[in-house]
């Protein structure tokens, strides 16, 4: 082999290994076309350039730039300072909608950030390219903590300055207790006690009667005789006093009617 | 020729590629001669170098963290950044740099440097440019071989000893390695790769009479290209820091 062919054969590999490379790096994106878009956020959480961005879990794109936008305002006057420019692929594009929800999320053994996109509903209307959504911001962990070691701060100091009451207020907590204890224990030995028990059979069969005698009341006949004294009651109501004695003189009986 | 500086060396030679260009065949001879000749001894050292990283990466991450799992992503990102690459460039220095070194020599004890003046050939076009320019392209050749074969040699350490899968350390790499790096490495492999010709040729050219005067040469080009490359090495990663 002459010297030509070996240098051009180290030139195959050397090119072999940068087609090896760029294919699994995957970083030029000759293979797929994207649609881009801008996710509006206040807190990105550590979210960078060229994290992930994933569709229903699965990676679609990435993120392509973030970028600071002071004073930028959402159409209902919310102040948003950061832009973060994605791209997505143009296949998984129909699945975005204007419902769509864009959160920021961590995986993997070193917690890297990425932007999960929720899918909208199909009957809302498609993203269009280059739209500016609003994003939901990661929460804060170290807001929390710094907020949580406040209201503990504030916490101990209300216990110190109320000691006596805060004293007075477990020791009335710790009779509650004793009284509910002692409650629960009566309760426990009436279950357990033959006279109780015996009551409490007595009630259930009271009960059962009363159930049978109420379901005989709303039976035909008994509901027909309640109208008919209903209707009596109501003519009653309509005569006088006069009507009633000559009615009773009539048959013969002699009454005082009281009306 | 006895008092040229280093900086006289890289200058004359530099500037002779405008005036006398560059001689294509020599050049050939020159790639071959220094990068092809060099890929058996630069494939089977490095990896032998990628098998320690990975496992010595485990037992040392088994050791603190009980966990060898971020073994493939650490050391894929430390192959393409510095392992491939320097370790390559050190054994060029040793086998090239001391070839280079021990040939000049040669021939500037024997009168041929002197020679090739009187013929009215440029000795620095004729000796150092086509070494340098060989060295540039050689340098980015075997940097890309070099990452490769370390790369299939961790993935065949990580899968053997470490019992992970292929997917896992392909995912690992995408991760951590980023396509910067290997742009990087393949340039930090030609500023090492020009550097082993041009010390070489400066202690060739400055090779005192006799077969001392040779071995002198060749041991000093030797140590001065390793720790050239290994200073140029911490510049480099500093410099590109700022890139990331």
């Amino acid at each position: 082999m002459n010297s030509q062919s070996k240098v051009a054969l180290l030139f195959l590999f050397a090119g072999a290994s940068v087609v090896v490379f760029v294919s699994l790096l995957g970083k030029f994106d000759i293979l797929g076309d994207y649609k881009r878009m801008v996710v509006a956020y206040n807190f990105v959480g550590g979210l960078e350039q060229g994290s992930h961005v994933r569709l229903m879990g699965v990676k679609v794109g990435k993120v392509e730039k973030v970028e600071f936008k002071p004073g930028y305002k959402t159409a209902n006057g919310e102040e948003v300072n950061l832009h973060i420019h994605i791209k997505v692929l143009e296949k998984a594009w129909p699945v975005i909608r204007e419902d769509s929800e864009y959160y920021i999320n961590m995986a993997g053994i070193i917690g890297e950030k990425y932007l999960e996109i929720s899918p909208g509903r199909s009957s809302a209307p498609m993203l269009k390219p280059g739209t500016i959504v609003r994003g939901m911001d990661p929460p804060r962990v170290d807001q929390l903590i710094s907020q949580g070691y406040a209201l503990a701060g504030k916490i101990l100091s209300v216990v110190e300055d109320n000691e006596g009451s805060v004293t007075s207020t477990i020791g009335s907590i710790s009779d509650l207790v004793k009284s509910l204890n002692k409650v629960l224990a009566t309760i426990d030995q009436m279950t357990t006690d033959k006279q109780y028990r015996d009551l409490v059979g007595k009630i259930n069969l009271l009960s059962r009667e009363m159930t049978t005698l109420l379901k005989d009341a709303n039976k035909g006949d008994i509901r027909s005789m309640l109208r008919s004294m209903q209707f009596l009651l109501g003519k009653l109501e309509k005569i006088d006093e006069k009507q009633i004695r000559d009615f009773l003189q009539e048959e013969g009986i002699k009454a005082r009617v009281t009306l | 020729m006895l008092k040229v500086s280093f900086l006289q060396v890289v200058w004359l030679s530099l500037s002779s590629l405008f005036t006398h260009g560059l001689r294509f065949k020599e050049l050939i001879r020159q790639i071959d001669n220094l990068a092809y000749r060099s890929l058996n001894i630069v494939v089977v050292c490095v990896s032998f170098a990628a098998a320690v990283t990975i496992l010595e990466a485990s037992y040392h991450m088994k050791l603190v963290l009980h966990n060898d799992s971020l073994v493939p992503g650490f050391a894929s990102m430390l192959i393409v950044r510095e392992l491939a690459v320097v370790v390559m460039a050190l054994l060029l220095a040793a086998k090239i740099g001391a070839g280079i070194a021990a040939e000049v020599g040669q021939m500037k004890i024997s009168e041929q440097v002197d020679a090739l003046k009187l013929l009215g050939i440029n000795p620095y076009n004729y000796l150092v440019l086509p070494r340098l320019v060989a060295c540039l392209f050689g340098g980015a050749l075997l940097s890309l071989i070099s990452n490769a074969v370390c790369l299939i040699t961790a993935v065949l350490v990580t899968m053997n000893s470490l019992d992970q899968s292929l997917a896992f350390f392909m995912t690992a790499f995408r991760r951590f390695v980023l396509f910067q790096d290997l742009i990087f490495s393949v340039f930090k492999g030609m500023v090492f790769c020009a550097v082993i010709p041009l010390v070489s040729c400066y202690y060739g050219l400055i090779c005192e009479p006799g077969a001392n005067g040779v071995g002198r040469a060749t041991t000093k080009s030797v140590v001065s290209s390793s720790i050239a490359i290994i200073v140029l090495d911490f510049l480099l990663t500093l410099t590109f820091s700022f890139f990331y």
